[in-house]
C-alpha cells in the first residue's frame, strides 16, 4: 500500500514527494516521539551548555552521570529503593482491594470503616512520617509503610467507587435470570468494578513512588539520601540520571499496568481502542 | 378453529389481582405519582398477549412486577397459582434497554442463564451459538456489546431471554430499536419459536401490525394511573404467516386498535397523574 502510493508520488516532482514522505512518515507514533525527543534533547543540551554545570548538567554530562551510577555501585542502592516501592505497592493492591470492596460494597463496611479512610484522605500523607518513623524505625518496614499509606488509599477509593457504581439495572437484569446474591456479586458486581480497580492501581502507582521518594528524603537514606547527597555536592549530572531513572520506572510501571489491563478487560475503552487502530 | 374456541375455559395460568404501583416523585415533598391503578387481568398457558398504551403509563413497570422483580403496593400476582414473590430463572425477560453486559460477549451474554443454572459450558456454548445465528448475529460472537449496533444488541437481549427456553417470556419492546426489515424477520422467527414450545408471553410494544401479528389478546392501557381499558382479541389462525399482514381481517383489526388506543391517550382518569396528595407526608 505505502510503496504503491510513494511511487506513485515519485512521479509528480522531487518537492511535492519529499513533503509528501515526510507527511507519511509523520503519521507513524514512533517517528512522532522521535522528533519530539530529539528536539527535547537538543534544547537541553543547548540549555545546560549555556547554564553550566553548576546549575544545570547537559544531557551528554547526564548520560556520563548514569555510567557513573552504574560503575560506583550506586545502582545496587537504587534497587533496595525499587524493592521496597514494590513491596509496599504490592501490599497496597492485595490490601486496598479487599477494602475497597468491603467500604464500598456493603453498609456496615461503610459505616465502620467510611470515616478512617475519609480521615486518611483529607490527611496530609506527609504528615505521618514522623510517626511512621517511631513506629516502624527507618528501614525497610518504614519505607515499605510509607510507600503503602501514600498508594492503597486510591486503589481503596477507587474500588469501593466502583462497587457503589454497579449498575442497578445490570443487577436487575442478572436477578431475572435468578441470579442469588452469591452470583449478582460474582458475575455482576466483580467484574464492573474491574476497571474502577485498574484506575485506582495506576493512580496508586503513581502516589507509590512519590511514597517511596519522600519516604527516603526524610531519612537521607537509600535512593532519596543519594539525591539530596548529590544535589548538596552540586553533582547535579548524577542526580539528573537518578531522576531519569526514577521517571522511567514510574512509566515502566504504569504501562506493565496498562497493558495488563487492556488484557484482563478486553471490554474496555483502552483494549477497544488498540484493536480499532489494529484493524485499520 | 377449536383451538381458539378452547381457549376461554383454560384456567388461567397468570393472574393479576388488583396491582397497584405508587412511585416518589421527582422532587422531595411532593405527592406520589400513581403509575398502576387496581389493574386486574389473566392469562391463560401458551396465550400471547401484547400490552400497548401510551409511553410513561406502566408497561414497564406492570411486566416488572409480573416478574417479580419489584413488588406491588397493593394486590398480587400469581402464577400457576402461587404468588409471585421475586423473579425465578424459568422466566425470561428481554429488556427494553437491552441490559447487556459489557464485559462479556455476545456469546456470553446469550449463555449467562444457562451458566447460572448449571448448565456445562460445551451445551451452553453451542446453544447460545444457535440462537445467536437465529437472531441473524452468526459470526458476531465474539463480539462485545460495545461494538455492536443497537438493534445487533437488542437480538442478543432477545437470545439471552430464549436461551434459558423459559415457560413465560416478558418482552419489553424487543424489537423498538430494529430496522422494518428485521424486524418482520424477528417477529416471523418469535412466532416460530414460541409456537414450536407453546409459551406464554407477555409482549410491550408501541407497533400496532407487530401487535395484530403476533398476540391472541391484545391489552390497551391507558394513560397514567394505569387501567387496562380495552381487551382485543386477535382470532388470526396460528401459525401466523407473513401474507396475513395483507388480510383484509389483518388490516380491520390494526385499525381498530388504533382506535382504541387513540382513545387511550386521550382517556385521563384524573387530570395530571398525581394523586394521593397526603401519601408524601406519611411516606
Ligand atoms: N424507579 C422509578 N422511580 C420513580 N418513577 C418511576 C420508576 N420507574 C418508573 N417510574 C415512572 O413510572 C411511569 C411508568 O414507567 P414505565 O417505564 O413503566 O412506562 P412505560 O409504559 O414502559 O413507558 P414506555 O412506553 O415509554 O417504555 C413513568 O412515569 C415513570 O416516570
Ligand atoms: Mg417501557
Amino acid at each position: 500500500m505505502v510503496d504503491a502510493r510513494a511511487l506513485s508520488q515519485t512521479r509528480r516532482g522531487a518537492s511535492a514527494s519529499a513533503l509528501g514522505t515526510a507527511g507519511r512518515l509523520w503519521r507513524y507514533k514512533w517517528i512522532q516521539r522521535g522528533v519530539v525527543w530529539g528536539i527535547i534533547v537538543v534544547a537541553w543540551q543547548t540549555f545546560g551548555l549555556i547554564r553550566g554545570p553548576f546549575y544545570f548538567p547537559t544531557f551528554t554530562d547526564t548520560i556520563l552521570g548514569f555510567v557513573r551510577l552504574v560503575v560506583e555501585g550506586d545502582l545496587i542502592v537504587m534497587a533496595a529503593s525499587l524493592q521496597q516501592l514494590l513491596v509496599g505497592f504490592a501490599l497496597a493492591v492485595v490490601i486496598g482491594i479487599p477494602v475497597g470492596l468491603i467500604l464500598g460494597g456493603s453498609r456496615s463496611g461503610e459505616a465502620v470503616l467510611g470515616h478512617y479512610i475519609n480521615a486518611w484522605y483529607v490527611t496530609s500523607k506527609e504528615a505521618l512520617l514522623p510517626l511512621m518513623i517511631i513506629l516502624l524505625g527507618v528501614g525497610f518496614e518504614y519505607r515499605v509503610g510509607i510507600v503503602f499509606a501514600f498508594s492503597a488509599l486510591y486503589v481503596i477509593v477507587n474500588v469501593a467507587t466502583g462497587m457503589r457504581d454497579v449498575s442497578p439495572s445490570l443487577i436487575e437484569t442478572a436477578r431475572s435470570f435468578g441470579a442469588s446474591r452469591r452470583q449478582v456479586i460474582v458475575k455482576i458486581a466483580l467484574p464492573s468494578v474491574v476497571p474502577f480497580m485498574f484506575a485506582g492501581i495506576r493512580l496508586g502507582y503513581g502516589f507509590a513512588i512519590k511514597g517511596m521518594v519522600i519516604a527516603e528524603l526524610w531519612v537521607l537514606g537509600g535512593t532519596g539520601g543519594l539525591l539530596a547527597d548529590l544535589a548538596l555536592q552540586r553533582e547535579l549530572d548524577r542526580y539528573f540520571a537518578i531522576a531519569l531513572i526514577i521517571a522511567l520506572v514510574g512509566v515502566a510501571g504504569s504501562s506493565i499496568i496498562r497493558t495488563l489491563e487492556r488484557h484482563i478487560t478486553p471490554w474496555g475503552a483502552g483494549a477497544m481502542r488498540t484493536t480499532e487502530r489494529r484493524a485499520v | 378453529m377449536e383451538e381458539r374456541d378452547a381457549r376461554p375455559a383454560a384456567p388461567p395460568y397468570i393472574q393479576v389481582h388488583g396491582i397497584t404501583k405508587r412511585f416518589p416523585a421527582a422532587l422531595k415533598g411532593q405527592a406520589l405519582v400513581t403509575v398502576l391503578d387496581q389493574v386486574e387481568t389473566s392469562i391463560a398457558r401458551g396465550e400471547f398477549v401484547v400490552l400497548i398504551g401510551p409511553s410513561g403509563c406502566g408497561k414497564s413497570t406492570l411486566l416488572r412486577i409480573m416478574n417479580g422483580l419489584i413488588p406491588a403496593d397493593e394486590g398480587r400476582v400469581t402464577i400457576d397459582g402461587a404468588t409471585v414473590q421475586g423473579p425465578a430463572g424459568d422466566r425470561g425477560m428481554v429488556f427494553q434497554s437491552f441490559n447487556l453486559f459489557p464485559w462479556r460477549t455476545a456469546l456470553q451474554n446469550v449463555a449467562f442463564g444457562l451458566e447460572l443454572h448449571g448448565v456445562g459450558s460445551q451445551e451452553r456454548d453451542g446453544r447460545a451459538r444457535r440462537l445467536l445465528a437465529a437472531m441473524g448475529l452468526g459470526g458476531f460472537e465474539n463480539y462485545y456489546p460495545r461494538q455492536l449496533s443497537g438493534g445487533m444488541q437488542q437480538r442478543v437481549g432477545l437470545a439471552r431471554a430464549l436461551a434459558i427456553d423459559p415457560e413465560i417470556l416478558f418482552m419489553d419492546e424487543p424489537f423498538g430499536s430494529l430496522d422494518a426489515q428485521t424486524k418482520l424477520l424477528m417477529q416471523d422467527e418469535l412466532e416460530t419459536i414460541v409456537q414450536r414450545h407453546k409459551r406464554t408471553v407477555v409482549f410491550v410494544t408501541h407497533d400496532m401490525e407487530e401487535a395484530v401479528f403476533l398476540a391472541d389478546r391484545i391489552l390497551i392501557m391507558s394513560q397514567r394511573p394505569a387501567k387496562i381499558i380495552e381487551e382485543v382479541r386477535v382470532d388470526l389462525p396460528r401459525p401466523r404467516m407473513d401474507h396475513m399482514r395483507a388480510a383484509p381481517e389483518f388490516g380491520e383489526l390494526k385499525a381498530h386498535i388504533w382506535n382504541q388506543v387513540r382513545t387511550a391517550q386521550e382517556f385521563r382518569p384524573t387530570i395530571g397523574a398525581v394523586d394521593h396528595p397526603t401519601a408524601a407526608t406519611h411516606g
